[in-house]
């Protein structure tokens, strides 16, 4: 490259003199933004799972903002350092990085550039619970590549930036800090509906992980197997969803059978 | 030195929506700052839950808790808030709900009550409030102040433990007789959601919190009542007097601001800090007889104690519920408690001084209050609005 620099004329013009380039501060200058981001990265999830409740998204959505703002700084600071910036010279650079990336790192740079999109955007913040595809999970950490789901099965994912372009993405609390979750009882009729719905609504009033800023929401439909039976609530900590959801199950059974119902399965109502 | 702190002056209740808890002073809120940093940084998972110490060792001084004379304020602010509407016979509203501060042990709405001889509403028993019988009704009928003093024993966090309270809230909507009702401030958070309390009851009323001004000639009309005479309260950390007026007649010494903040401006629980901060030395040469014959009594610094907030679940699960209901016996407390597997964890509690145990009931003790509070915070548990 230096070679070639040299026996252009404009490309001698663009790039500085080597001797010009003080290359012991472009490595202090790597470095640095290297570590600032690897202590961020490291020390606000730290912060996050230890401080208020309350601050833990915040913390969490800010590493993937100080990244992108260190980043950014350190390649606007040691840009001048070694080009000389005209807009010609922009150009030149744009147009050689375009073909070079087309061909090589299309997949690469579509999700580097996808999570960049991703920043603004926000379909997903550290901290939301997301359905990627088939993967649901906390999104964990957001990379400039890719970011990582912890799944209630306690899996760790990694999902390229990439899929936000071609993918549907449920996210279940959109930067809030809680999320609708759903009971489904299935019950073979007939049965006294009213005192269902009652009975089901007291189990979630009754919760001891009950959000009670959100409000509770008893769903009957007619389905083939059943009377389906969806028992929508918020807990007031997302991550409790699992346990919240067995508490409704567990509870709402027990409410089933007390009011003398009885639940149904697929295979059994086929049967 | 108490006698120049003039006595406490009665507060009217005011209404709920109007609560205003007493802020923090500047180095008091720096100081707890960087003390919950500290413990972030050092792990309080491997601490205990308050100081044992803490626990352990208070003055005996003040120990006839039992005694009117200590709720006499709040019973002097209860009955000039209610002694007119008491008796007049067409008042605006015939029911006056009150909600409390968490960690009342002395039951004081019951000791109005009793003072005045209203008619108590006794409660079912706890046992009786799981049993579903949809057809209840109650007859509230009769002359007179009708007074509830504990609506968190109406009804008890399980699927079929709020019917009994929906039918007391229902007859009172329709009542024409003067009723007083008492509900600690977590139950009523809980009791609008469940079952709307705010939409079936009038705005309730509560005490004007405790600020600085307040609390301090409170505590020191206590100490005038009921220490032996000569005795001095000086701040451990430099020795001067607790109780002492500047010039202008203000403070000097910023403790009892930081005490009304701790306590969240709660009566109870500022008494029970201050009860906790006062130390005798075991030495008699540091008790200092010879200035005047007066007897020392050392004041210790508040310290912050902070319940762990994300691994403690079982924990705060527990001190919710007892916070909820007032007090429950461990048949009970199971029976709230969304998942099995609980049983040690009261009793760690107990031993660590966040809960106590009366009558084979537990309840959270006034002194843990502010840490209690602070945990289910941190955690994000929905809180009374006290």
């Amino acid at each position: 490259m230096s070679q070639q620099a040299s026996s252009s004329p404009e490309a001698s013009q663009m790039i500085r003199d080597i001797g010009d380039i003080n290359f012991l501060t472009i490595a202090l200058i790597v470095l640095g933004t290297w570590l600032a981001i690897a202590l961020v990265k490291r020390a606000l999830p730290w912060v996050a799972e230890r401080g208020p409740n309350r601050m833990r998204l915040w913390l969490l959505g800010a590493v993937p903002i100080f990244r992108l703002a260190a980043t950014a700084l350190a390649v606007i600071w040691i840009v001048p350092m070694v080009i000389k910036v005209t807009m010609e010279n922009f150009l030149v650079i744009a147009g050689a990085v375009g073909v070079a990336v087309g061909f090589a790192f299309k997949d690469y740079i579509s999700s580097l550039i996808a999570g960049i999109v991703a920043q603004f955007e926000t379909p997903w913040r550290a901290g939301d619970w997301v359905k990627i595809g088939s993967d649901y999970g906390e999104v964990r950490s957001v990379g400039m590549r890719a970011i990582t789901l912890r799944t209630l099965h306690d899996d760790t994912i990694t999902v390229p930036n990439l899929k936000l372009w071609d993918n549907n993405i449920a996210n279940s609390n959109d930067g809030e800090r809680t999320l609708m979750c759903v009971a489904d009882f299935y019950i073979a009729p007939p049965f006294d509906a009213q005192r269902m719905r009652a009975a089901l609504r007291d189990v979630a009033l009754t919760s001891a992980w009950l959000c009670y800023e959100k409000p509770i929401i008893v769903f009957v439909e007619q389905a083939e197997v059943g009377t389906h039976i969806e028992l929508r609530a918020y807990p007031f900590e997302m991550r409790d969803q699992g346990h919240f959801i067995s508490d409704l199950t567990v509870r709402g059974k027990e409410a089933i059978q007390a009011l003398g119902a009885r639940e149904v399965t697929a295979p059994a109502a086929a049967g | 030195m108490i006698s120049t702190t003039p006595p406490p002056e009665t507060h009217p209740l005011v209404p709920l929506e109007d609560v205003d808890v007493p802020a923090w002073p500047e180095r008091a809120a720096l100081k707890m700052a960087a003390l919950r940093l500290r413990t972030l940084f050092t792990g309080s998972n491997q601490r205990p839950f308050i100081a044992e110490d803490r626990l352990n060792d208070s003055v005996e001084l003040f120990s006839d808790m039992a005694t009117p004379a200590f709720c006499e304020p709040l019973l002097a602010e209860l009955d000039e808030t209610l002694a007119s509407w008491a008796t007049n016979p067409t008042p605006k509203q015939w029911i006056r709900p009150l909600v409390l501060p968490p960690c009342d042990e002395h039951d004081l709405l019951s000791r109005w009550a009793q003072r005045h001889h209203h008619e108590v509403l006794t409660p079912p028993t706890r046992d009786d409030l799981l049993i579903d019988t949809p057809e209840q009704t109650l007859d509230l009928s009769g002359d007179g102040v009708l007074v509830i003093p504990q609506l968190e024993a109406w009804f008890l966090r399980h699927r079929c433990g709020l019917g009994m309270v929906r039918t007391l809230l229902t007859t009172l909507a329709g009542l024409k007789r003067h009723c007083v009702i008492g509900c600690n401030s977590w139950a009523w958070a809980f009791l609008c959601k469940a079952v709307d309390a705010h939409l079936i009851l009038p705005e309730p009323l509560t005490f004007e919190p405790f600020d600085e001004p307040r609390l301090r000639r409170w505590l020191a009309d206590i100490a005038r009542q009921q220490a032996d005479e000569g005795i001095r309260f000086r701040l451990s950390r430099n020795g001067k007097n607790v109780f002492a007026l500047n010039r202008k007649g203000r403070p000097r010494e910023k403790y009892f601001e930081t005490l009304a903040a701790r306590s969240r401006g709660i009566a109870w629980v500022a008494w029970h800090l201050w009860q906790r901060s006062l130390k005798k030395a075991n030495d008699d040469a540091d008790n200092d007889l010879s200035e005047d014959d007066q007897q020392t009594l050392w004041v210790v610094a508040l310290e912050e104690f902070s319940l762990p907030g994300s691994d403690g679940t079982q924990a705060l699960l527990i001190l919710q519920a007892l916070l909820i209901h007032g007090s429950l016996s461990a048949r009970e407390l199971e029976s709230v408690l969304p998942d099995p597997g609980f049983q040690g964890m009261h009793h760690a509690l107990h031993r660590a001084g966040f809960i106590g145990e009366r009558d084979g009931r537990y309840y959270c003790r006034a002194s843990a209050y502010p840490a209690i509070r602070d945990g289910l915070a941190t955690a994000g548990f929905p809180l009374d609005s006290y």
